[in-house]
């Protein structure tokens, strides 16, 4: 459930079918690239965001929704605030399984 | 307000839900029970589901069971999910008792699937098997196990014997039947994908098999058949025989049914529609 | 191993279906994700960080090289070509897509193999000692009744709404290799004078952020008692666990508030009035279980003990890690290390789940075990092929030969991929095991866990480690604070912090500092790392590690 963020934030979720994270677009659509993310600055904007996120969830087409808090400072970047989110935006950070 | 019972043919809409609260009315959530409040309130006791996520009322509904005796209701309401419709009854609820908001949501085909369509290996008659070795107990153990090849021959040899094909009509058309003048072809599940048939039981008995005639149960692999058989043993057929490699037996290495065992396999005779 | 008789095949089958059906019923919007979610926890389907994650167990970690083989195929085919194995042996695939899950669990039952309850608030996959069965030290195998607690509590109809989930773990050994005293209840399976199987039972043991050794709840339970007892135990947690916070949710959280004794008399008026009638053939199953354990263990002819030291020196010091005492003479249990130099933690390829199945079918009779520190056992091995064996595990990356010491590290998947975690372990894991292999190779270390677990929840046991390394979320950075003296074996303990916390790049350093202090300390080589600290204490650790710097 996508919480209420009163700054700059964007929709992220996960595609209900294969799990991919996904991005709500300007034009109304789940993208798997995050420069596709629309961007919500202020209130009204991110509880606009925040409406779509519950409304896609209930048309089962992605599952758990939520509000990525960004920083404000860079105005066109889509920097995340919180550690969690970096780390999940940028994939794991290691070689997958042994290199061997 | 709708009020399913044990089987899915109990399964029915009731305009009048003033039933529903009947009796002592206790929300899962109260931890105990005792023998005053029972006293006072008669035989029937209504358990609250606060959410679908909250399983105490299974726990609290067995010692109910447990303690009162068969005669007392137990009644089950609030937010189950028909997947659980089979753990309610198992712990010794008799009836659950759903908003037609559940209802309509979940679809009644899944609500009187959530009765009937789980095969009996998971899940088995109210609290009396609640493990997968109580369940062969139960079951398997009585219910004989011959290869298609073994089965052909009694069927052969018996002048009663009825091979009975419970696989779907797409597989009768697609894949072929057995070719053998004593079968019956009964859908167990229905295509495409395993809605239980819920007049299965009573297609068996129009067909004129009684709880006396040697029936030999086949379907792709010997899994939907055990299944059917294991119904059938619990409607009072008693002579049954679980045909195990079915009408294709199982995949080979490659995934691929038709070689390794089975009717055909086995080279018995078949044909197609 | 456990041989599947046509009821099981028929159950993991039929499991298979129910979930298609519950996968088409989400899709069609007819069960909401809430009500989904425990249903595909409970068939080990999670969201996690970047994806959906499909955890499949495998019951007390005893796999076939059939299945191992078919794991590797489902790495290949719908994950990204590899597997994790678990700190509570099951393997687990990073990557697979909801619409597949129903096919991978189809390909699973074709082997003999389910992911039924190994997430959820339900009873979990029940773990035991990896050596079940061949350890010297054994006073019974623990499998028989390992299977009967999976078969008792899969699908439990009264158990799959459970307040948390509920963890199981049995040994019969001397030794606890199961880690027993850290589970929400351990079982101690010794025989009686008789000769016959008794339980000792210890209750409200867990990790996570309130860790707690369990307690003995009662000894010596003869077999027709155990599962009615296990029965009464779990009713009355169902009944009177917290369901208000799901951090106070845990047995070992009710135990406490109601004390053990308050506890124990709740649960023996609850066994003196349970229904007797499903508890009836208890002893029938579990001595049909132990037959078919019996039917599918090779059978060993005793051979001479051979001499392994003369061979090359990889070799030899190969054996003296890796390679442990088996029950029968001329046979030896062979331990294989997934936790190579800088490697990820339990991390295979489908490539070496193929390797390791050939060279099990080989060296091992074809059966392997998974064991919760991450590594892999093989139980069948004879003396006299243990070089040939090690040679072909040295081919395929997989000769590693530090069981047991402390670049033998337990990491979870941290913040790489777990949605629950505040900070990264597998880098942490990799680092330190490059400072710690190098270490290992001049100091004559010994023996010495090292845990990292990227949260609080301690799936990386880290409480239960000599080294125990926590990674927390300080102000949006990622902060590991260290914990000593913590053990999981029979005399289990939990770890001490031993101070405020560091930054990734400074773990490493730390470390190397506690270790020094060890090495300076102990009274011989033969004093094990706990044992030093029990008897110096944190001061001397926390003053090399803090003012040392």
């Amino acid at each position: 459930m996508a919480a209420a963020l009163t700054t700059k934030a964007i929709l992220t979720a996960n595609d209900v079918r294969n799990g991919d994270i996904v991005f709500w677009t300007a034009d109304q659509r789940w993208s798997t690239s995050i420069d596709d993310a629309a961007i919500g600055y202020g209130k009204d904007d991110t509880d606009q965001l925040a409406d779509a996120g519950k409304q896609a969830e209930a048309a089962n087409t992605v599952v758990g929704a939520y509000l990525i808090a960004l920083r404000p400072e860079e105005t066109t970047a889509r920097v995340p605030v919180k550690m969690r989110e970096v780390r999940r935006l940028a994939g794991p950070s290691i070689e997958f399984a042994q290199a061997a | 307000m709708w009020v399913l019972k044990e089987q899915g043919a109990r399964f029915e809409h009731r305009a009048d839900s003033s039933d529903s609260a009947a009796g002592l009315t206790v929300d899962a959530g109260e931890p105990c029970l005792d023998e005053q409040s029972f006293a006072n309130e008669g035989n029937c006791v209504t358990l609250n589901f606060p959410s679908s996520h909250d399983g105490r009322g299974f726990s609290f509904a067995k010692r109910v069971r447990r303690e009162r005796g068969e005669g007392v209701r137990i009644i089950a309401t609030g937010n189950l999910i028909p997947d659980q419709a089979r753990m309610a009854f198992q712990c010794g609820f008799s009836e659950i008792h759903l908003s037609d908001e559940l209802v309509s949501r979940h679809g009644e085909t899944a609500w009187r699937a959530a009765t009937t369509v789980a095969p009996d290996a998971l899940y088995t008659k109210s609290g009396k098997a609640p493990s997968i070795w109580d369940a062969r107990h139960q079951h398997s153990v009585k219910i004989k196990s011959l290869t298609s090849a073994e089965a052909f021959e009694d069927l052969q040899r018996s002048a009663k014997g009825v091979l009975l094909d419970v696989r779907t009509s797409a597989e009768w058309q697609f894949v072929g039947r057995p070719a053998f003048e004593r079968s019956v072809g009964i859908q167990w599940q229905t295509f495409p994908y395993a809605s239980q048939n819920p007049n299965f039981l009573d297609e068996v008995a129009d067909a004129g098999l009684t709880q006396e005639t040697p029936i030999y149960v086949l379907c792709r692999s010997g899994v939907r058949s055990l299944a059917a058989a294991q119904a059938l043993k619990a409607a009072g057929y008693k002579d049954l025989t679980n045909v195990s490699d079915g009408f294709e037996g199982a995949k080979n290495a490659s995934g691929r049914r038709g070689i390794l065992n089975g009717w055909k396999a086995a080279h018995l005779p078949w044909n197609q529609d | 191993m456990y041989q599947y008789d046509d009821h099981d095949q028929s159950f993991v089958e039929a499991r298979a279906d129910e979930f298609r059906n519950q996968v088409e019923r989400r899709l069609a919007g007819q069960l909401s994700e809430d009500e989904f979610k425990p249903l595909r926890l409970q068939n080990g389907l999670y969201l996690q960080l970047h994806a959906y994650m499909l955890r499949v167990a495998i019951p007390y970690g005893e796999l076939s090289s059939a299945q191992l083989r078919k794991l590797g195929y489902i790495a290949d085919t719908y994950d990204k070509g590899y597997g994790h194995f678990t700190t509570r042996q099951n393997i687990q695939f990073n990557w697979p897509k909801l619409v597949d899950t129903p096919d991978i669990l189809d390909h699973l039952a074709g082997v003999q193999m389910h992911a039924i309850q190994t997430s959820g608030n339900c009873i979990r996959n029940v773990t035991s000692d990896p050596f079940a069965g061949v350890a010297a030290d054994e006073f019974i195998d623990p499998r028989p009744i390992s299977e009967l607690m999976r078969q008792w509590s899969m699908l439990h109809p009264e158990f799959a709404f459970l307040p948390r989930k509920f963890k199981f773990a049995v040994t019969g050994a001397a030794d606890d290799r199961a880690a027993i005293k850290f589970h929400d209840i351990g079982i101690w399976a010794k025989v009686d004078d008789a000769g016959a199987p008794v339980f000792d039972v210890y209750v409200g043991g867990g990790q996570g952020r309130t860790p707690r050794v369990a307690k003995l709840f009662e000894s010596a339970v003869p077999l027709p008692e155990l599962m009615p007892l296990l029965d009464a135990m779990l009713r009355v947690y169902n009944l009177h666990g917290r369901r208000d916070n799901k951090y106070k949710a845990r047995i070992k959280i009710l135990v406490e508030e109601l004390g053990l004794e308050n506890y124990r008399d709740e649960v023996k008026a609850e066994v003196a009035g349970i229904d007797r009638a499903p508890f009836a053939t208890v002893e029938a199953e579990y001595a049909r279980i132990k037959d078919a354990f019996e039917e599918g263990t090779p059978g060993m002819t005793p051979g001479e003990p051979i001499d392994l030291g003369a061979a090359d020196p990889a070799f030899s010091g190969w054996v003296k890690t890796n390679v442990a005492a088996h029950r029968v003479p001329g046979w030896a249990i062979a331990q294989i290390s997934v936790k190579p130099k800088g490697g990820i933690p339990g991390d295979v390829t489908g490539e070496q789940m193929r390797a390791l199945a050939d060279l099990a079918d080989t060296f091992s009779q074809g059966e392997l075990r998974i064991t919760h520190r991450q590594n892999v056992v093989f139980p069948y091995v004879k003396a006299t092929d243990l070089l040939a064996l090690y040679q072909g595990l040295a081919a395929v990356g997989l000769g590693e030969d530090n069981i047991g010491e402390a670049s033998d590290i337990i990491a979870c998947p941290g913040l790489d991929y777990c949605a629950l975690a505040t900070a990264r372990s597998i880098p942490v894991a990799q680092e330190l095991s490059s400072m710690l292999r190098d270490r290992e190779a001049k100091d004559e270390l010994g023996s010495i866990s090292l845990n990292i677990s990227g949260c609080i929840n301690a799936c990386g046991h880290h409480h239960a480690a000599n080294i125990g390394i926590l990674g927390l979320n300080k102000a949006e950075k990622e902060s590991y604070q260290i914990t000593l003296g913590g053990r999981s074996d029979e005399n289990a303990a939990v770890g001490d912090i031993l101070g405020p916390g560091f930054a990734q790049a400074d773990v490493p350093g730390a470390v190397s500092k506690i270790i020094d202090t060890y090495l300076d300390l102990r009274t011989s080589t033969q004093e094990r790392f706990p044992d030093t600290y029990a008897r110096v204490g944190k001061e001397p650790f926390k003053e090399a590690v803090y003012v040392g710097a």
